[in-house]
């Protein structure tokens, strides 16, 4: 039960980094913040799976970044989608949306 | 990417890491500003909920995969600091490794040289020995004979060659010396895949009778007798008299079969008498791509062949074995049996370490602690101090290695014998290989049980106890479970011990019926008949008299005589049959004895008495009676009544015209096949009345050694091709047995060592318990217990782990010392009093390393430990 738990949490985080940076470009602070509103502080990302996720997904291609200013005027290191992110997150979500609702019908059942 | 752009964007990398990090603390805190609170509490909420930035920032660095290698060296550097911060465990630790390191490679790079290494010639293992094997199973030597048919017949083995193995003297422009010769048959340097080095082997016309006489010799004696191996093609050598040309030298080191130093062809002098004499030794090649198995198919039919066709071959077989087995075979178990030994020395001063280490632990909680509330996995921990112990093991691993080059040296220079390719024994990269491999294993065996221990160190409690006292139970738990198991092992090694030395010493002391003490003895040469195959008689009977005469005049000298079939040398032994009672008509059931031919005054030399009629006297030379004396079993198994004296019997084997031999006596049994086998039945001949067939004899002579130069004088003068050295009959006796106490001297020597160790594991155990519980004993004492009591106490814990071990180790022992059966002589491998000196021997041992903390614990002084608290 452990490893499915962390699994689908992982798998999570990944597609709501990437949703939340494809909406446009947007550094770490900025994605933690975002993803606590949109979620109306449903969800709250700890800082220490935020990071790990962000190079991940870099690693793997799916973000590019690169260094600009804050709205604070900080240097800030800005993450965007790349073609090949665009993609995996079309996936994700087409996936995400078939397992919430299969979930959904068998919450359904009997009722 | 090349390394060096991957740094720079591994720098980069990092760079960034750390400033977004930062940057986003930054902003955490602005805005937690703008909610009003102050800077201070600002920044501190923000870390709080931002959590362990070094955590985020290792993790993040994993992602990119650099993490193993970064974290391995940080490790390393680690590690060293921590060992070099507490000399004093890591010496120990080190000793304590290097010791079993240092002994486990010496014995491996004996095991590597004697059973590892393929044998050093072409397709080595196309290469068998051929045996025929007598109705028991028992392999013998092979006629000449029956080898040719086996050589036309089979069909599997492509060449086989037969050679005979001798101690001969050569002389020439040089000093006569004993040497070393293979008499070889046709085609064995084919067998062998060899050429020689210089100048070339035997052509077909040297291989044949009456052949040119030619030599090969070997490197070694080449280069000893010639000052260069090069000198010696074309030289003229005299060998046992006769003149031969040398046409090669064989390559250094090719010394096969038997350490030989001269080869000869065999053909030159074939000996073609009976099938029943087995006086060859076979090697051959089988054809490429079959194996033995399909060879011993092979030779199974030739075999069922001859036995269909020669009375002398029924009920005979032909064993095939590969060569490397043929050698090695018979030292195999014990090498490795010895090695298995070594590495439970090995497995003990693990467990030393491993103790150790645990105690060291209990000392290093607080940080094991502070370093997991800092974000340290229990995983990374692990990895951390095993990092540790590998270190510790590699270093220990090092240090055996210095010890190794020690140990190889003394095993090569105390090597017997009787144990083949130990020579060849050295470290090599295929021993480092295993030191280093054994490093490694060893590290994580004796490191992961603390590991583990520590990193499951509870957070709140290590943080609360003081760093001194802080210790988990489970920890003494594991110690004491370890300091048992050291024990079982000790003990399983030394019961081994103690049967080997039993066993020993039942060998060594053995009855041999000789008085040999005062005995020395000599090996000479007599020059050969015309023929080649044998001795000339007339010379020997001649000279060998006057010999004798001049020797026996010496001042101090007792009595001197010659003997062909020397006890413990192997002597010859023949059918025979008795007059007046009919011979089976199977060969294989006639009437068989030992066979020897002495001078009269061999038996005052041995100071063996005349039992029954007499000994031999000067007269029975030109007598035209051939004369036998024989010994008190021949008699018991031929004469059950007690009448052998005035019988005549007649052997087949060893007069070229057999002749009838009457019985004129009988003296007592002597263990004439050596220490380990039974009294044979043995027929003493006249050495005299068959001086041409005395072709390998020995000078026996009761004297004191200070006489063996005059006699040596005597010899070489009368003789002027022979080489005369000296030894003493009981080192010849002794000389017998060197692998057995070769074998017992290493087990033994494991055997002190794991003693040792595991006797400093206890010691170590008890010293540390007392030292932890000085505070406890103090109040004891201040309440009122003795000295006594609290020495009873320490003891009392000690003794009880160590009878736990010695328990587990004596059920244990009866179990594993089953497979020293092969190495035993009459002593059983359940020997209840071999088994029993093991176990008290160590309790004793134990016992004295229980009693130093035991007596340190009663010699507390109760105010001071109290005021220590």
């Amino acid at each position: 039960m452990g490893n499915g738990k962390s699994d689908l949490l992982q798998g999570t985080l990944d597609m709501l980094v990437l949703k939340v940076v494809a909406l446009g470009p947007v550094h770490g602070y900025g994605i933690s913040v975002r993803i606590r509103q949109i979620s109306r502080e449903v969800l709250q990302v700890q800082q220490g799976s935020l990071y790990p996720a962000l190079h991940r997904l870099e690693k793997k291609g799916w973000l590019e970044s690169e260094w600009g200013e804050s709205e604070s005027g900080r240097q800030a290191k800005f993450y965007k989608l790349s073609a090949k992110g665009r993609k995996q997150l079309a996936a994700e979500e087409t996936n995400w949306g078939r397992l919430a609702g299969a979930v959904q019908l068998i919450l359904e059942a009997g009722k | 990417m090349n390394p060096v752009s991957r740094w720079i964007e591994r720098r980069r990398v990092e760079r960034e890491l750390a400033a977004e990090m930062a940057e986003h603390l930054a902003e955490k805190i602005e805005r937690l500003r703008e909610e009003g609170y102050s800077e201070e509490a600002a920044a501190r909420l923000a870390r709080v909920q931002f959590g362990s930035v070094a955590v985020a920032e290792e993790d993040s660095r994993a992602a990119w995969g650099w993490n193993g290698v970064e974290e391995i060296w940080q490790d390393i550097r680690f590690g060293w600091r921590m060992l070099t911060k507490t000399p004093g465990f890591t010496a120990t630790a080190i000793a304590v490794l290097a010791l079993g390191m240092g002994m486990n490679t010496a014995m491996f790079s004996a095991v590597k040289a004697v059973l590892l290494s393929a044998l050093p010639y072409p397709a080595p293992e196309r290469m068998v020995q051929l045996n025929q094997t007598a109705e028991d199973g028992h392999p013998m030597n092979v006629s000449n004979l029956d080898f040719r048919d086996w050589r036309a017949q089979s069909r599997a083995v492509e060449a086989m060659a037969a050679y005979g193995l001798d101690d001969v003297t050569i002389a020439g422009d040089f000093a006569a010396r004993r040497a070393r010769m293979a008499a070889v048959g046709a085609g064995f340097f084919r067998v062998m895949a060899t050429g020689a080095a210089i100048g070339r082997t035997f052509s077909a016309g040297e291989e044949k009778p009456g052949g040119p006489a030619t030599l090969v010799f070997g490197y070694e004696l080449a280069e000893a007798v010639f000052g260069a191996p090069g000198n010696a093609i074309g030289k003229r050598v005299r060998l046992n008299g006769m003149v031969f040309t040398v046409i090669g030298v064989m390559p250094a080191r090719f010394t096969f079969p038997g350490n030989a130093e001269l080869w000869l062809p065999n053909d030159l002098f074939p000996d073609d008498s009976t099938r029943s004499a087995h006086n060859y030794r076979i090697v051959g090649r089988l054809k490429a791509g079959l194996t033995v198995r399909q060879a011993q198919a092979d030779m199974d039919v030739v075999a069922a062949r001859l036995a269909k066709e020669y009375v002398d071959d029924r009920n005979e077989g032909i064993r095939v074995t590969t060569l490397y087995d043929a050698l090695v075979g018979s030292v195999r178990p014990a090498l490795w049996i010895l090695l298995a030994a070594v590495g439970v020395v090995l497995l003990i001063a693990c467990v030393n370490v491993s103790n150790l280490l645990l105690v060291h632990a209990a000392a290093r909680r607080r940080e094991m602690a502070m370093r997991r509330a800092l974000g340290a996995g229990g995983g990374r921990l692990i990895r951390q101090l095993l990092t540790e112990s590998v270190m510790l093991a590699a270093a220990g691993g090092l240090a055996g290695l210095a010890l190794a080059e020690v140990g190889v040296k003394i095993l090569r220079a105390t090597a017997p014998e009787g144990i083949p390719r130990l020579q060849n024994l050295a470290i090599d990269g295929g021993v480092l290989a295993f030191s280093a491999g054994l490093s490694l294993v060893a590290g994580i065996l004796f490191g992961v049980l603390p590991a583990i221990e520590s990193s499951n160190a509870d957070l709140n409690d290590a943080l609360r106890q003081g760093a001194g006292r802080g210790e988990g139970r489970t920890q003494k738990r594991w110690s004491e479970v370890l300091v048992v198991g050291q024990v079982t092992l000790a003990i399983v090694l030394l019961s081994g011990a103690s049967l080997l030395v039993k066993s020993y010493w039942r060998l060594a002391h053995v009855e041999t019926g000789l008085n040999s003490g005062g005995v020395f003895i000599a090996d000479v040469t007599w020059p050969a008949s015309a023929d080649g195959n044998s001795v000339d008689g007339a010379f020997v009977r001649r000279t060998g008299g006057q010999m004798l005469e001049q020797i026996a005049n010496l001042r101090g000298v007792r009595a001197a005589a010659f003997v062909h079939g020397l006890p413990f040398e192997g002597a010859p032994d023949g059918g025979f049959e008795i007059e007046g009672r009919p011979l089976p008509a199977d060969p294989h059931m006639y009437p068989d004895s030992d066979y020897s031919m002495v001078t009269p005054d061999y038996f005052g030399v041995f100071g063996l008495p005349v039992l029954q009629g007499r000994g031999f006297t000067q007269g029975d030379e030109r007598s035209a009676t051939q004369v036998a004396v024989v010994n008190v079993t021949f008699e018991k198994k031929y004469f059950p009544n007690g009448d052998a004296v005035g019988k005549r019997i007649r052997f087949f084997g060893f007069d070229r015209k057999p002749r009838f031999l009457t019985i004129v006596g009988v003296v007592p049994d002597v263990r004439n096949e050596g220490l380990r086998r039974p009294v044979a039945a043995e027929v003493y001949a006249d050495y005299f009345q068959h001086a041409d067939s005395a072709m390998d004899s020995t000078l026996v002579v009761r004297g004191p050694a200070s006489a063996a130069a005059r006699i040596k004088q005597i010899v070489m003068f009368l003789n002027r091709d022979t080489a005369v050295s000296f030894a003493s009959m009981d080192s010849l006796i002794s000389g017998t047995v060197t692998r057995e106490r070769f074998q017992t001297a290493l087990l033994g020597l494991f055997a002190a060592c794991a003693l040792l160790l595991a006797v400093v594991g206890i010691y170590g155990l008890l010293s540390y318990t007392v030292t932890r519980r000085m505070s406890e004993i103090g109040v004891r004492m201040a309440l009122g217990a003795g000295r006594g009591t609290i020495t009873r106490h320490v003891l009392w814990q000690g003794s009880v782990l160590v009878g736990v071990g010695i328990a587990v180790g004596m059920a244990g022992s009866v179990v594993v010392t089953r497979v020293l059966q092969s190495l035993l002589y009459e002593v059983s491998t359940t020997d209840a009093a071999a088994l029993l000196a093991a176990a008290v021997g160590f309790a004793a041992a134990a016992l004295a390393g229980c009693y130093l903390p035991a007596r340190r614990a009663s010699a507390i002084d109760p105010t001071e430990a109290l005021r220590a608290e």
